[in-house]
């Protein structure tokens, strides 16, 4: 399965992302999203799952900079 | 970049779509590299290739109105320049590549049309995914619309 999320940051810090992965988002893991680590407080399925993808929306806090871009 | 076909099966425009018709497709389409901070295609201008991400990830600007907005990031498998690709009209933002490096598979839009025509299951697919993606976007637009002031929007 290959999932198509889409990650919103609370707090208006980072502009969301939209993203394909081969893993599913847990709550409480950390990612990072453009620079940014976050922990991902929410996985809400947006639309059912068609062939070999699934739709999710994902809410996130900010956890700190990386700088990396 | 060399185009595989485990590269065109994570791309949700291409769902549905047999490795015969996959390998078509990439002979059709032209990859490009970029590096952080080159413009991609530029809001307002009236091209009508459309692109999907290959690798590294590139960000949406909105320059209405003088003011410069980051719109949203899309990363590997995502595509962009749609709307021109249905309707012919200028670009609606600007697209930034924010990534040191990136590349992307573009499709001309009479390229694409054309193949369309020739390749109809093809074309319904494509048509269909997209009409997808654009739902997708538009829920989760509606989502962000939600929440409250603070929060981040898409």
């Amino acid at each position: 399965m290959i999932y198509k999320v889409s990650y919103v940051v609370i707090g208006g810090q980072h502009r969301g992302m939209i993203a394909n992965q081969d893993e599913a988002p847990q709550v409480g893991q950390h990612i990072e999203l453009a620079g940014l680590m976050c922990e991902i407080l929410e996985v809400q399925e947006l639309v059912p799952p068609l062939e070999d993808f699934a739709y999710l929306h994902v809410t996130c806090r900010l956890l700190e900079e990386t700088g990396d871009s | 970049m060399e185009i595989t076909l485990p590269i065109l099966h994570a791309v949700d425009l291409f769902t549905g779509l047999n490795e015969t018709q996959l390998a078509a497709l990439a002979e059709i389409g032209q990859v490009s590299e970029f590096n952080r901070g080159d413009i991609i295609m530029k809001e307002g201008e009236q091209t009508t290739a459309v692109y999907i991400v290959l690798k590294g990830q590139v960000e949406v600007v909105s320059e209405l109105n003088e003011n410069t907005t980051s719109l949203i990031i899309l990363g590997a498998g995502q595509s962009f320049g749609e709307m021109a690709l249905l309707d012919a009209g200028p670009r609606s933002a600007t697209i930034r590549c924010l990534s040191p490096e990136a590349s992307m598979l573009a499709f001309s839009r009479e390229d694409l049309l054309a193949f369309w025509d020739r390749e109809c299951r093809v074309g319904y697919r494509m048509l269909f995914n997209i009409a997808r993606d654009l739902a997708f976007k538009l829920r989760i637009r509606n989502l962000t619309n939600a929440l409250p002031r603070e929060a981040g929007y898409l």
